[in-house]
């Protein structure tokens, strides 16, 4: 087994009890209050206060309001940002031998049987993506949504935002949002175009470089329309949007990379961004070139290439032998 | 990501202006951003099934009620035919029938440039025979009451989004108008043009002047109540009265005072005179006051503020203290002005829903209050026993004050 592979082995870590936690909170809140008042008053509305409580702590300035309320809440959301990368990241190191077995059994069903055991030799757990990703987004709609009531940009917005405010008469402070911010207009879109495209270039570089490795030539081409649709469209709502929006989506954007880059380290190479590109790990050849060239052959994916360890490798390297090697190399 | 972005809308300016009255037109803004002249008394029953003006308005069956899937417009109303079909099959029986109701409509949409007013928030102003408004686009209009054309020949351009309504003085010699950078302007109602410097607020001013015995009032979002001049726009009061938090409410005069709330969640009593607030005030509420307060002329101590926190508080003008039995709580925010039609009190809920209340025990006359099924933000317009309220949209209904019925609903 790889050595990759051993490191991203889900353990009842912190950073599992925390996800497990805040799923049950959730969960429990919406069938306590029902959805859409769970929504409002669990997410929405804290949301919306506290962006309001930030503009007042930074002198009235709305946009750097949100700038430092975008970070905030990344930060806050940085476990399962680094556990949804480090499942990625899990995925790739086993896609070498995901791929032969997608090359060497042809019945589906054997095929998903032997899937499953390779997921179970190597520790990943195909959730592991997916849980922190879903919690996420479900903050980053909260946000998005926090944010479209707050910029607003009609006065009907603010009636709708009156009964949003906690009735803490501080917060009320901060309205009328000061709406002007660098050569923006917040509560209206970008008539120059500089944040369409700023949105559209970081969300390209983040989309880049959260690219998992394609397991067929079908997929890697959807990866790579995705690639380039994903920040034409947001380029597209972005022009339509009030700039507030854009604002956020260029710093969460910005924050993504940075921390893609934490969890990637040395092996997250800017050539990655260039067009031709398919993963995070620029020498990979692409899986249409491994599917006619032998393992052994193959170009460098070491941690792919050793042999699965035996029951007692694997308690070794789970317990830190490879972490702590991994750790050197960094 | 995208899907947060696809299922979010971003609340667009849509405007709250609300209807006007001009002899037998009626003004309203029946769209997003556009004014129509409807006919406040069209032709009915058997005048639409005749090729006459009827009513000797110019118009002919204008506003005959619709009953089948297609209405009829434009020369089919000008005969006797039932000229309805829908893929060659007669839609009805009915001659004439869903002609509509309005004289004209601006922007007409055929203007070179286009014309975008984006939206209107406040009432339309009449002066003679010319009608005027301002858009969330910062442009002044000046209209002919008869045709909708543009009476100057270029609008008024003050550059910033227009959400308070226009105003003019008594005499009629001036209008008023109040933008979203918080600049006042004057202007010559004939030729659009500035009369004076315009005024600086020093924040934004979203409620309408407010102009009495040679003085206007303006309340800004800085807190600021202003008393100017209405001629040179100098300052009458030593120094502006300021509440503690933005002033959006259009100000009223009555017993001597400005009555005026915003989001400091108070509403205010500021001694006309002296800009002092009065003793016992402000009163404060647990939401911001947004829609205009109401005095009756027959209850001249009695002040009524509707809020954000969907009660309609009835206060003393003096002291600031509550009425016993008050206040009437709607279900949703309100933020449009009470109106009395005739012994009823008449306000209308964001949600749609009209309540009749008594004006001394604050009590409901109806049973149920009439829901309109739309969103209402803007100010009710009396019509004798009745009001003429404008939903958001665009959609009008006339209720009857007496009985809290929907009279009848005009869909643009």
């Amino acid at each position: 087994m790889s050595a990759s592979a051993t490191q991203a082995r889900p353990r009842p870590s912190v950073g599992n009890l925390l996800m497990i936690g805040v799923i049950v909170t959730i969960v429990g809140a919406f069938v306590v209050l029902t959805p859409g008042r769970a929504w409002n008053v669990l997410l929405i509305q804290p949301l919306i206060n506290a962006l309001l409580l930030l503009t007042n702590l930074v002198g009235g300035q709305f946009g750097v309001a949100i700038i430092l309320f975008t970070v905030l809440l990344r930060v806050v959301t940085v476990p399962f940002t680094l556990r949804q990368l480090q499942s990625t990241r899990a995925m790739q190191t086993i896609q070498p031998r995901m791929q032969e077995i997608q090359k060497k059994y042809k019945d589906p069903k054997r095929r998903q049987e032997e899937t499953m055991k390779l997921y179970r030799e190597s520790g990943v757990n195909p959730l592991g993506c997916f849980m922190p990703m879903a919690i996420q987004m479900l903050v980053f709609i909260a946000l998005y949504r926090a944010l479209a009531v707050v910029v607003g940009g009609s006065p009907e917005s603010l009636v709708g935002l009156s009964q949003r405010i906690y009735s803490w008469s501080y917060l009320s402070e901060a309205i009328p949002l000061e709406q002007s911010f660098l050569w923006l207009e917040l509560g209206r879109s970008d008539s120059t175009f500089i944040l369409p495209l700023m949105v559209g270039v970081s969300t390209y570089v983040q989309t880049r470089l959260a690219a998992t490795p394609a397991a067929t030539a079908q997929q890697q081409q959807q990866q790579q329309m995705m690639t380039w649709m994903m920040p034409l469209v947001l380029v597209w709502i972005t022009m339509a949007l009030p700039s507030g929006v854009g604002v956020y989506w260029v710093v969460s954007n910005i924050f993504s990379v940075f921390a893609s880059y934490w969890v990637y380290g040395r092996r997250l190479s800017w050539r990655t961004l260039l067009p031709t590109g398919t993963t995070t790990e620029p020498k990979r050849p692409s899986p249409k070139m491994q599917a006619n060239v032998p393992e052994e052959a193959e170009e460098p994916a070491p941690e792919a290439e050793e042999p699965a360890p035996s029951e007692g490798q694997k308690v070794r390297s789970r317990h830190g032998k490879r972490r702590g090697k991994r750790k050197k190399r960094r | 990501m995208l899907a947060a972005a696809g299922c979010v809308g971003i609340s667009k300016p849509e405007g709250w202006g609300g209807p006007a009255r001009a002899d037998d037109l009626l003004l309203a803004s029946t769209a997003k951003g556009e004014l129509s002249a409807l006919d406040l008394n069209p032709e009915t029953g058997d005048q639409c099934d005749n090729s006459t003006d009827d009513d000797e308005d110019d118009r002919v069956n204008e506003g005959c009620p619709k009953v089948g899937d297609k209405a009829e417009s434009g020369r089919a109303c000008e005969n006797d035919t039932n000229d309805d079909t829908v893929d060659d099959i007669a839609d009805d029986d009915k001659v004439n029938d869903g002609c509509p109701p309005w004289h004209w409509t601006f922007p007409t949409g055929d203007e070179d440039p286009e014309i975008d007013l984006e939206a209107i928030y406040g009432t339309p102003v009449v002066i003679d025979d010319t009608v005027y408004l301002g858009g969330y686009s910062g442009d002044v209009y000046a209209l002919d009451l008869e045709t909708g054309e543009p009476v100057w020949p270029r609008p008024f351009a003050a550059d910033e989004p227009i959400i308070a309504g226009l105003a003019t003085n008594k005499s009629e010699t001036a209008l008023y108008v109040a933008t979203d950078d918080g600049s006042l302007h004057v202007l010559d109602p004939q030729t659009g043009r500035e009369t004076v410097e315009p005024f600086d607020a020093g924040d934004s001013i979203w409620a309408a002047p407010l102009l009495a015995d040679g003085v206007v009032y303006v309340a800004a979002v800085d807190g600021k109540l202003h008393a100017l001049d209405a001629k040179t726009l100098e300052p009458e009061w030593d120094a502006p009265f300021e509440a503690d938090q933005g002033l959006i409410s259009d100000p009223v005069l009555a017993d001597g005072a400005i009555f005026v709330g915003g989001l400091d969640r108070a509403l205010h009593a500021v001694d006309a005179a002296t800009g002092e607030e009065r003793e016992g005030w402000p009163f404060e509420a647990d939401n911001w006051f947004w829609g205009k307060a109401l005095v009756d002329p027959d209850r001249p101590d009695t002040v009524y503020a509707p809020n954000l926190d969907g009660r309609l508080y009835a206060l003393d003008t003096e002291t600031g203290e509550e009425r016993e039995g008050w206040p009437f709580e709607a279900e949703e925010p309100l933020r449009s002005a009470p109106v009395l039609a005739g012994e009823a009190l008449l306000i209308v809920d964001r949600g749609g829903n009209v309540y009749g209340l008594d004006p001394e025990a604050g009590t409901p006359n109806w049973s149920a209050p009439a829901a309109l099924g739309k969103t209402v933000l803007s100010n009710p317009l009396l019509l004798g026993d009745e009001v003429l309220i404008s939903a958001q949209g665009g959609d009008l209904f006339r209720v009857d004050g007496t009985a809290g019925g929907v009279v009848e609903v005009v869909t643009p």
